[in-house]
């Protein structure tokens, strides 16, 4: 029986057993929905559209904040990790609002930019940011000494130096912070978008919860889950994968 | 003379207080000559190194190529380091351009010279291969073509077969004979193995233990191309090994000498960037 078998079995007597107990009738269907009515909620939800508009909304979020957060993320993580006074003073701040959940930016977004798509995206954003930064930070940081000296005999100074040597040579420990940034970014939206009223998969959960709909909460949930198993195996995993195996750092 | 070293002395500041690492050196290279040092682990010799690269400052006294201070790094002073220090990122043949990328050869004569100098180390097919795939001594000849490409007068060569088994080490000695005499290299190559000292040098210098002092010159007048296992080279060998043998043992003894095998590695010139 290989791997695979393995896992549609166990699947599938979880389906069954989940069927099972919502037939028992236990408890009432909106407090446990089965398997059956989860999957019709689903069918419907994408038939009606108000799926796909939540996942897009989300999504579009997700890709502007994330975006964002790369692009500043990296160039920091690049400063902080070259420079010693950077390190000293703004990579300090950096360590210690790590600790900070970004929902609890939340509250100060809602006073600085009102309830808008910016509140929004500023929470998303620092979810992600500061995952990018310190794992830039540490690529640089552990960076082989020897790259450096052996680019500085050939030649490499300033900008090239950066782009050719320092960016490349940190480029595993860097995708490894944006597939954490990306997994902080997206939690970091649910919570948002579960406590403020906007469009986007959060709402969608607590559309469900306010209908007292259990079957959409759930449905939803998948939803969610796909995403994020999606973009992990099909963007983050393929991209690992090639760099640690160009970089000789697999085996 | 192609390379003037004048009273170079180099002090690191560790925990345990300050550490000698070279003393008064005072050498003199003419160009196209090819110069072993020899010294036992910890001596100092990849110090020199990189204060002739300019990845080092010296605490005394000073450089100069052509006459001209050594300040800084130059591309007219090329190291090649004991693990071939490639770039992971790029493959063989971007490795080989790098350097030129970086002084700013247009694309198209990048192209030629690169191919021209991985000819000249016999890996014309493996343009196009990953570091990873390459054996050691593979790695270390991409290193030389690196190196060679920028055409730089002088070769800095820090152990860089220090890692290889003995038949590729021997293949290595004599691929580098032939490119010192087709290019006629200004070379500096540290090591610690003799007969290779023996094998390659014009002159071989040996430099006592820590603090590294240069202890005794032996001009190498074998004739060319040489076999480490000819009788003349076994017996220089042999006499030089006499001469470092208590500076091996007193090195052995040595605890602060790994220390300082340590910093040489970890150090780059302040101004790297």
């Amino acid at each position: 029986m290989n791997n695979l078998t393995r896992k549609l079995i166990f699947f599938a007597a979880l389906l069954a057993v989940w069927q099972g107990l919502a037939w028992s009738g236990l408890w009432a269907e909106y407090i446990f929905p089965s398997p059956l009515s989860v999957a019709r909620t689903l069918m419907r939800g994408f038939q009606n559209g108000t799926f796909i508009v939540g996942i897009a909304t989300s999504m579009r979020r997700l890709v502007i904040g994330f975006g964002i957060s790369a692009v500043i993320g990296i160039l920091s993580g690049l400063a902080i990790g070259r420079i010693r006074l950077l390190d000293e003073t703004v990579g300090s701040i950096v360590l210690g609002l790590q600790t900070l959940p970004s929902i609890c930016w939340l509250p100060l977004a809602l006073l600085w930019f009102g309830l808008s798509e910016t509140a929004m995206l500023f929470v998303v954003v620092m979810g992600a940011l500061l995952a990018i930064t310190t794992a830039t930070e540490a690529g640089v940081k552990n960076t082989p000494p020897l790259y450096l000296r052996a680019a500085r005999n050939l030649g490499a100074r300033g900008w090239k130096m950066y782009a050719l040597v320092i960016f490349p040579a940190a480029l595993p420990g860097l995708i490894t912070g944006m597939k954490l940034g990306w997994s902080f970014a997206w939690r970091s939206l649910m919570a948002a978008e579960l406590l403020y009223v906007s469009l986007g998969l959060g709402y969608l959960l607590m559309m469900g919860r306010e209908l007292n709909d259990m079957s959409q909460v759930i449905a939803v949930m998948l939803v969610i889950i796909a995403i994020g198993l999606i973009v992990d195996r099909l963007i983050f995993a393929p991209i690992e994968t090639r760099v640690r195996a160009r970089w000789g750092l697999q085996g | 003379m192609k390379l003037e070293i004048r009273g170079v002395s180099k002090t690191f500041q560790s925990k345990n207080g300050a550490l000698t690492a070279l003393d008064s050196i005072d050498l003199d290279v003419r160009a196209g000559e090819f110069v072993c040092l020899l010294g036992p682990s910890g001596c100092g010799k990849s110090t020199l190194l990189n204060i002739i690269a300019g990845l080092d400052k010296p605490t005394r006294g000073e450089v100069r190529v052509d006459s001209n201070l050594v300040q800084t790094t130059g591309t007219d002073r090329v190291m090649i380091f004991q693990s071939a220090a490639l770039f992971p990122w790029l493959n063989v043949f971007d490795n080989v351009k790098f350097g030129l990328n970086m002084i700013g050869v247009p694309k198209a004569e990048r192209q030629v010279i690169a191919r021209k100098f991985l000819r000249m180390v016999h890996l014309s097919d493996f343009e196009r291969a990953s570091i990873h795939e390459l054996s050691g001594g593979m790695q270390q000849r991409v290193a030389i073509a690196r190196a060679l490409a920028l055409n730089p007068d002088v070769l800095l060569m820090d152990e860089p077969f220090g890692a290889l088994d003995a038949q590729t080490r021997d293949i290595l000695h004599d691929e580098l004979q032939t490119i010192w005499t087709e290019t006629r290299k200004t070379i500096l190559f540290v090591t610690h193995n003799v007969r290779e000292a023996v094998v390659l040098g014009d002159r071989v210098v040996v430099l006592s233990a820590r603090p590294g002092r240069i202890k005794k010159v032996f001009p190498i007048n074998v004739p060319r191309p040489r076999q480490i296992e000819s009788y003349a080279v076994v017996d220089l060998a042999r006499e030089i090994m006499a001469e470092l043998k208590e500076d091996v043992l007193a090195s052995a003894r040595d605890a602060e000498a790994s220390l300082l095998q340590e910093m040489e590695a970890q150090r780059v010139g302040d101004d790297v960037l």
